[in-house]
């Protein structure tokens, strides 16, 4: 396991983070989504060890956060963080100069090639950078020494489509050797959890949901039914439902048992159609359809 | 270390050489100027540049995020709250030797009647002041951040003030009670100042590495 | 090897690989024995994640349409032109039969479905010029 984090407790005067798992295997990518304020950068914050965690245990790499580890668990992670810091009135060219020294795997030809395929002028202090060519020169930095493990707090958020899409295609690209794991978090969807193998939803700092996401998006369907159907279905089967005056929109969490039930009673297969996780989230989170 | 440390200087660097000129301005106001007055300006070089430069150096990271910033990269956090303190152990020095160097060069043109010993004198009671001053900053900062340290600070160093003139006084009147004034008019005697001034600090170091997660 | 994956679609992203590999190999743009692009590769490619890939190819190779061989690579089967039919027939039965079950939905009877059918056949059937073949 990359990331191994079990019953992560956080507790703030408004806030509380309670009881979160995070599991990642070699060579995969896992979404952190959920709404604003569920709990995400909190999250990666206590598994990148920023802020110490009130109760749960944390490894990554099997290895534990602790002051003699601290560095070479660091030096495997690349991390962009939301609204990445930097010292902004420093130039591009000196940020990059004072990071590398604490990485002894950093590539400069890796690196000077990011620097060249996302067009950024080195002599641009890095507060002058547009938000776009912000977070590319923070994916450059955090990819130049060859993470093991990236660690992405909400990347592409304020992002145009044409951005997001880039990153989508380099993190695409890094995984794609099997020797490096993703952990991103995300409140639109829609982009980067594409490439996600597992998905967390996080809500109000609890989990609400992990799994595979192909098991999520193979199980969570928006069926169309008769209100009668629907009320002759077991009402477990769904997490939202909708009535439009004879017919009801509802999500189920468990499309197999559903059409097994549907078949039983009608004879047909349930008229049903995929959802996006951005559905998902929302039928989770809301109860909405 | 030695690039954090770096860092901090590289990012102050206008800074650091106004306080220069201020220096320099203070120096001269003490060859034109023979009153009291003219060798306190020296005496108080050490803790105006100091002071300048700490505050400008932790407001940089605060402004920045720096600590969060370096929380990212391969650094232990011990190395992140020892570099701050390096840095105030050396501006400390540094503004400490420039009022030596500014109190000799008076002493050798023969102003203000100072002697050697009083410019050694000059040099290690700033040292002690700035030490104990920047201990306090850069403990303070690391335990409750800037904005806190920025507006009680100057509430700590009138503290400070009060508390080691006391310290004097006390000192001299048992001094003085028991006859013992002519010991403490001694040269030996200069070390004890800087002596709790390093106390003082590695007491500071030692309670922000405790404290800082 | 061009495929198309929509989040939309009802069948989950694995299914639509599989499917569209098996209409790859079943009109022949796929042939025996070439190499398919591996797991990770093909997954950098559509952009989407690794285990639906797996498990795509999983599903492929359990009905034998492809085979594995541990550090070469992953390759088409060798199918036989038999099985190749019955397959088509297969997929001919499962395409036709939504499309008649959606019919009996509208509230055509048989005898209109048949109809139906045989006048797109011989519309279908006319010169080629006549038509555009949208197939990709």
């Amino acid at each position: 396991m990359i990331i191994e984090a079990r019953k992560l407790c956080k507790e703030y005067p408004a806030f509380q983070l309670k009881d979160v798992d995070i599991l990642l295997p070699e060579g995969y990518v896992l979404g952190l989504i959920g709404p604003n304020g569920a709990g995400k950068t909190t999250t990666i914050k206590l598994l990148m060890n920023i802020i110490p965690p009130d109760a749960g245990e944390i490894r990554l790499f099997g290895m534990q956060w602790n002051e003699a580890n601290e560095e070479l668990i660091k030096q495997e992670i690349g991390y962009v963080g939301e609204e990445q810091p930097f010292y902004d009135q420093m130039s591009v060219k000196w940020t990059s100069n004072f990071v590398r020294q604490f990485y002894p795997n950093w590539d400069d030809e890796f690196y000077a090639d990011l620097i060249n395929r996302f067009e950024i002028d080195e002599r641009n202090k890095v507060g002058d950078l547009s938000k776009g060519n912000r977070v590319r020169f923070a994916l450059a930095v955090a990819l130049a020494h060859k993470p093991r493990l990236l660690i992405l707090d909400e990347p592409t958020s304020g992002l145009d489509p044409l951005i997001r899409h880039e990153i989508l295609k380099i993190l695409a690209e890094i995984i794609s050797d099997g020797t490096r794991s993703i952990l991103f978090s995300t409140h639109i969807t829609e982009d980067l959890d594409k490439i996600a193998d597992y998905i967390v939803l996080l809500n109000d700092g609890r989990v609400l949901l992990s799994d595979e996401k192909d098991q999520i998006t193979a199980e969570t369907k928006k069926v169309y039914l008769k209100r009668d159907d629907f009320h002759r279905l077991p009402s477990d089967l769904f997490i939202a439902h909708k009535m439009i005056s004879n017919e009801c929109v509802a999500v189920t969490t468990k499309f197999h048992e559903l059409k097994r039930a549907y078949e039983s009673i009608t004879g047909d297969e349930p008229q049903a159609f995929g959802m996006s996780l951005d559905e998902v989230m929302l039928a989770y989170v809301k109860g909405e359809v | 270390m030695t690039a954090l440390v770096y860092k901090d200087f590289y990012q102050t660097r206008k800074v650091l050489i106004y306080c220069l000129v201020i220096w320099a301005i203070f120096l001269g106001l003490a060859m034109i100027n023979t009153s009291e007055g003219g060798v306190g300006l020296i005496y108080s070089a050490g803790i105006i540049i100091t002071n300048t430069m700490l505050t400008r150096i932790l407001y940089n990271e605060e402004r920045y995020q720096g600590i969060y910033f370096m929380k990212t990269l391969p650094l232990k956090s011990s190395l992140i709250v020892t570099s701050k303190f390096v840095v105030g152990f050396i501006l400390s020095a540094g503004s400490s030797l420039l009022v030596g160097l500014a109190a000799s060069i008076v002493c050798r043109m023969g102003l203000h009647g100072l002697t050697t010993q009083d410019a050694i004198g000059a040099t290690l009671v700033s040292f002690t002041f700035t030490l104990i001053f920047s201990g306090f900053f850069v403990k303070l900062y690391f335990a409750y951040g800037y904005a806190k340290v920025a507006q009680y600070m100057v509430l700590v160093t009138i503290g400070v003030v009060i508390v080691l003139s006391t310290i004097e006084a006390i000192l001299k009147e048992l001094a003085a009670k028991t006859g013992a004034i002519t010991a403490l008019n001694q040269p030996y005697w200069l070390v004890v100042p800087p002596l709790i001034g390093l106390i003082t600090y590695t007491l500071c170091w030692r309670s922000a590495l405790k404290s800082f997660k | 090897m061009y495929i198309h994956l929509s989040q939309k679609d009802v069948r989950p992203l694995y299914e639509q690989i599989v499917d569209q590999v098996k209409a790859l190999i079943m009109d022949g743009t796929l042939s025996a024995g070439e190499s398919l692009p591996s797991i990770r590769q093909l997954a950098q490619q559509l952009l989407t994640s690794v285990i639906t890939v797996r498990r795509a190819y999983d599903e492929l190779e359990h009905q034998g349409y492809i085979y594995t061989r541990p550090g070469l690579g992953t390759f088409v089967s060798e199918i036989s032109e038999g099985e190749l039919a019955r397959m088509r027939q297969e997929q001919a039965v499962e395409l036709l039969s939504t499309a008649i079950r959606k019919c009996r939905a509208l509230g055509l009877g048989k005898e209109e479905i048949e109809d139906v059918i045989e006048n797109l056949l011989e519309q279908l059937d006319q010169p080629k010029e006549d038509r555009h073949d949208n197939r990709s």
